[in-house]
């Protein structure tokens, strides 16, 4: 399993790749960050389309304020996340790699572990990033909106941030999953993309609309009250439980698609 | 190619095939195919384009599985290329890299993916020449060099086997000696290499032995010199002197071989040792022959008259 980590790193380490990556996810978790806080006491309860909810002074002034922003951007880093996944994977068969990949490591579980696990870092990696700029953002921001940040520091606030870290990063990987499936059942980058992003966001939403029972078991919806730590419609266990399970299932499928289909391509 | 030490391989067929056959539904890609190859030396795996190469190569490296049949790699079974495969090296069709990669890093990744000796890359790098350009990204490279870079790939682990599909494909006529040169020495270190190509004449200037297919069926599998002797039935005599064309007929019209004229010689169906005898027997009358020489033809020629019954189907 190293041995495919450290080859997937070589390949994905280049600063091109990073930041190319990273600045989008920066670029989301800023503009949510500055969503909140600006006329934070007018804007509160208001809905904001993917941003979600905005929060109140209150909310921001709480010790878990300073990574709300984060929160209210995670749909858009998910699906950064499940183009990251679906862009690595699918290119290995658009371009052939796969086949001098599964000659040097003909264990097809093990590659496809060790590529799953190098990607879910570099999704921490660059999730680490979007959590730095959201809290020096909030940082900058609540002076002016005179939102007090003692909290912020205090003990519960740095467990706030770090299970929030987690909370969004889980969350992040596990739409990576979602993307990596696509991408081995589908082997088209673009396809597996598009698909994704057309299920997650309109299809999703439109079952959500019909019928509201599955609409909050759905995966944007629960992966995005994991990111928020739970909402007032999931709680935070049962989204836990459910992000989990899509996750499971999606290593799952993966897994046995990519074991057992001919390499033809 | 003073890197690459001589090997001491087991004994046992390097390459067995029984039964071996795909399909891809209604398409049967191979059908049937029975070989077995000892160990070192160059073996051509020959056959027009679509004769099923590709699709048994994957089938040897683990790529796909076979619909029916066994085969064998290095004495183990096909169906556990983890067994074997980091015994062999291969390029599959066109070599594909990462092409924001350099080719250095390209092979780094490779030899960390398979746990080959990070030695490997420059060693292998400047036994296809690339060292000066190893820095280069892969996506520079003319297709030439990815054919040189796709090679160098399968070199890494220090292989006991390569298999190669069309190595020569894109590279200049200098390139094609080149590459010929180095699976040839390859071949002669102990090592086996199996070469597909399209191109008979290629084979025939490289290759110890032979698996010939047509329409994913076996046509031939041997050592190439069986074929070459096939090639080779015919003997071709010409006189000094025109004038003793006629005389000369009859002396091989008495042999009892079937002949034909050709311009102002004689083309005889007889093994070519029997030249000596023609020799002999002319000289003997007073015939003196300007050229005597077994009249061969050429691999492509055979494999066309071997395979003419599937072709005109």
């Amino acid at each position: 399993m190293n041995r495919v980590f450290s080859s997937e790193w070589l390949k994905i380490a280049r600063p091109a790749t990073v930041l190319g990556w990273m600045s989008p996810v920066v670029l989301f978790a800023f503009m949510g960050t500055m969503f909140n806080f600006m006329d934070a006491a007018t804007d509160a309860g208001q809905f904001r389309g993917p941003f979600g909810i905005a929060p109140g002074p209150e909310q921001l002034a709480a010790p878990d304020g300073w990574i709300i922003g984060i929160h209210s951007a995670s749909s858009f880093i998910g699906l950064i996340a499940l183009a990251i996944f679906a862009t690595n994977i699918a290119r290995d068969y658009e371009k052939g790699t796969i086949r001098i990949l599964l000659v040097a490591e003909p264990n097809r579980f093990r590659l496809l572990i060790g590529k799953l696990l190098t990607l879910s870092s570099f999704i921490i990696l660059i999730t680490a990033g979007a959590t730095v700029v959201t809290m020096l953002a909030s940082l900058v921001l609540a002076p002016g909106e005179n939102i007090p940040v003692d909290a912020w520091f205090s003990w519960q606030g740095i467990r706030e941030l770090l299970i929030g870290f987690a909370n969004i990063s889980l969350a992040t990987i596990i739409w990576g999953l979602i993307g990596g499936v696509l991408a081995i059942t589908t082997r088209s980058a673009a396809i597996s993309i598009s698909g994704g992003v057309g299920f997650l966001l309109i299809f999703e939403l439109l079952i959500g609309q019909f019928v509201e029972s599955v609409g909050t078991k759905l995966p944007a919806t629960v992966l995005g009250a994991l990111a928020s730590g739970g909402t007032f419609i999931i709680e935070y266990s049962t989204a836990l439980i459910l992000s989990l399970a899509y996750g499971a299932a999606s290593i799952t499928v993966a897994s046995l698609i990519f074991i057992r289909r001919d390499v033809t391509d | 190619m003073n890197n690459l030490s001589k090997l001491n391989t087991s004994d046992g067929p390097v390459l067995s095939a029984n039964g071996l056959t795909k399909r891809f539904g209604k398409l049967k890609a191979v059908e049937e195919l029975t070989f077995e190859m000892p160990r070192g030396g160059v073996i051509g795996f020959v056959g027009p384009n679509g004769a099923g190469k590709s699709t048994t190569i994957r089938m040897l490296l683990g790529l796909i599985r076979p619909t029916g049949g066994n085969a064998e790699v290095l004495g183990h079974g096909i169906c556990t290329p983890s067994a074997y495969l980091h015994k062999v090296g291969a390029i599959i069709e066109s070599p594909v890299f990462y092409p924001s990669l350099s080719g250095s890093n390209n092979l780094r990744a490779l030899a960390k993916l398979g746990g080959f000796l990070p030695e490997q890359v420059p060693r292998v790098l400047e036994m296809v020449g690339l060292s000066s350009r190893a820095s280069d990204k892969v996506a520079n490279y003319s297709l030439g060099m990815k054919q040189r870079l796709g090679i160098a790939v399968a070199l890494l682990p220090n292989p006991e086997l390569l298999i190669l599909d069309e190595p020569t494909n894109g590279l200049d006529p200098a390139g094609i000696v080149e590459i010929r040169n180095l699976l040839r020495q390859i071949g002669n270190s102990g090592r086996t290499v199996f070469v597909s190509t399209h191109l008979l004449s290629e084979v025939e200037a490289e290759a110890d032995r032979l698996v010939m297919i047509h329409n994913g069926r076996l046509v031939f599998a041997g050592e190439l010199a069986d074929i070459m002797q096939r090639a080779c039935e015919a003997v071709y005599a010409a006189p000094e002197n025109t004038a003793d064309l006629p005389l000369l007929t009859r002396i091989i019209s008495e042999s009892g071989h079937l002949f034909r004229q050709e311009d102002d010689a004689i083309i005889i169906t007889a093994p070519k040792e029997w030249s000596s005898e023609l020799n002999r027997l002319a000289t003997s009358k007073g015939v003196n022959l300007r050229e005597l020489r077994p009249e061969c033809e050429s691999l492509e020629d055979v494999f066309l008259s071997m395979t003419r019954g599937e072709v005109a189907t």
